[in-house]
């Protein structure tokens, strides 16, 4: 499931006040670039073979700081898992990845 | 006259005012001892690998406790450094919102962690985000110093060096003992763990001119392990290399032995062939077999029998591969404190990757030197080779590499008797 598209406009700490904390989530930062399909394409090519429900995705752009967001939408308590198999994935060095869960930010 | 009486009366309110605000410990007369350096640090101290956290934990407040001791950070005007611990749970978002936590609420000057990889990984990227230094004592998976980071060092030795260092190991006894290697065959478990180290191996014997006659995975849960060493002993390997489990390790190093299969060395990955319950369940049978493991208490370093024997008595364990490189993860740290003789985080930064560090209670560990490659990485960090033997009062791992921290007066048997 695609929560959307098209790029948002919010900065990566409006982006974690919005996370639902019933769920986990998956966000993977790099430089702006032309369009999010060249920005994240490695990482959208990797996510249909992560053993993990993806309840969707959505990218933002934080205009201030020049950075695209990808975030990706997973099942609670499953990231552990997907962090193993994205750092055996090899992802490009220019993005970097984040997870954030279903417990609040203290 | 009276303009001198004025000016005593001043100088004597100041001197009162000054003595009351001594008194009162509002000033120290050595007002920077009582800076403090805050290390946060991230470990699983719940869920199954609290046990590693905890060792991890012990390690680095014996450290802790040693340096303040000896009177904190000296350019620092004796900062003494504080931990803070917050527990991962091993969840890569527990470990994410703690450093969150430790950064922007307990204003921590460093992060050290997470042992498990999967919450290094996501965690250094936090650090990274607010420039704050992050030592990474343990976690080995190649991707945590290959993201591009400036803040991330790693003290010990990555994931594929593991092999390399069964290959350094292996051309280093052939020039020692003249014993010329031509063949390998690999056994390994069939999962990620086992295929990840066959891999890496394929490519390393390519390299390295030695030909492959047995590429053979297996079921770690099979129960007659006769085909797999039937097919070893037909390849007739000069090096036989493994992957195994403890169950797979036993009953695989029990069926070489009843078909009499003896390679000029057999050379294991550690886990199964490290378990505690493998010399027991194996005995004789696993004499003379090298065992690649991160630390052993016998290793030939100054000050490493004293360290072990204090942490050993303190907390009633050995130390082990995690908790040496906690331990010496806060001596890289004070070096760097000490070279940086600041807070602000961009100078320990800057320090630290200008660490070069080969004397002091960090030596313990098999490698000479501990520097950091532009990635963050430990460029010296190493493995250490046993051998399984038997000097006379039962077997046990004998430290043989590197040679530098070779047990003192033992030399390996290499290749393999026949009989």
């Amino acid at each position: 499931m695609i929560l959307a598209t098209g790029p948002v406009s919010a900065s990566f700490e409006e982006i974690k006040r919005e996370l639902d904390r019933a769920c986990s989530y998956m966000i993977f930062e790099t430089r702006a670039g032309i369009t999010e399909e060249s920005e994240f394409s490695a990482v959208l090519k990797a996510l249909p073979r992560l053993q993990v429900r993806i309840r969707g995705w959505k990218v933002y752009r934080d205009r201030v700081a020049e950075r695209a967001l990808l975030v990706v939408k997973i099942d609670p308590d499953r990231t552990d898992r997907i962090m193993q198999e994205l750092m055996s994935l090899g992802l490009p060095e220019n993005i970097t990845c984040y997870a954030y869960g279903s417990r609040p930010f203290r | 006259m009276k303009g001198k009486q004025v000016w005593w009366r001043k100088v004597a309110a100041v001197a009162m005012a000054l003595g009351l605000v001594a008194m009162l410990g509002i000033v120290s007369p050595v007002g920077a001892a009582e800076t403090v350096v805050k290390v946060g640090n991230i470990e699983p101290l719940s869920s199954p690998s609290a046990s590693v956290g905890e060792q991890g934990k012990n390690a680095r407040n014996m450290a802790v406790e040693e340096i303040n001791a000896a009177g904190g950070i000296k350019s620092l005007g004796g900062a003494k450094l504080e931990m803070i611990y917050a527990d991962s749970e091993s969840k890569p978002e527990k470990g994410v919102a703690e450093a969150e936590r430790l950064i922007n609420t307990e204003k921590v000057n460093v992060l050290t962690g997470c042992w498990n990889s999967a919450v290094t990984y996501p965690t250094s990227a936090v650090a990274e985000r607010y420039g704050i230094p992050f030592i990474v004592p343990v976690s080995v998976a190649d991707k945590i110093t290959e993201q591009g980071f400036k803040n991330v060092f790693r003290i010990a030795a990555k994931d594929s060096w593991w092999t390399r260092d069964q290959f350094t190991f292996l051309q280093d006894m052939e020039k020692e003992f003249g014993a010329k290697v031509e063949t390998v065959a690999f056994v390994y478990e069939n999962g990620d763990w086992g295929k990840g180290f066959a891999e890496q191996w394929k490519k390393l014997a390519e390299t390295a001119g030695y030909k492959v006659v047995l590429d053979e995975p297996y079921p770690s849960t099979a129960t007659d392990f006769s085909p797999v060493v039937n097919k070893i002993k037909r390849a007739n390997p000069d090096v036989l290399m493994m992957v195994s489990n403890a169950a797979d390790a036993i009953l695989l190093t029990n069926t070489l032995a009843e078909y009499k299969v003896k390679p000029k060395a057999i050379i294991t990955s550690g886990g199964g062939h490290a378990d505690p319950s493998f010399l027991k369940a194996v005995g004789k049978n696993a004499r003379y077999l090298f065992d690649i493991v991160e630390w052993e208490t016998d290793v030939n370093k100054p000050g490493a029998k004293d360290i072990n024997t204090k942490f050993k008595t303190k907390y009633g364990y050995n130390l082990a591969g995690e908790s040496v490189d906690a331990y010496i993860a806060m001596y890289v740290l004070k070096d760097a404190l000490e070279r940086a003789g600041s807070l602000d985080p961009k100078a320990i930064r800057e320090a630290l990757a200008a660490t070069n560090l080969s004397t002091g209670p960090a030596m313990i560990a098999s490698y000479d030197v501990i520097a950091f490659d532009a990635t963050g990485q430990n460029k010296f960090a190493a493995l250490a080779i046993v051998q399984v033997n038997d000097l006379g009062t039962g077997l046990e791992r004998i430290t043989v590499w590197p040679k530098n921290a070779r047990r003192a007066g033992y030399t390996p048997v290499f290749p393999m008797p026949k009989d």
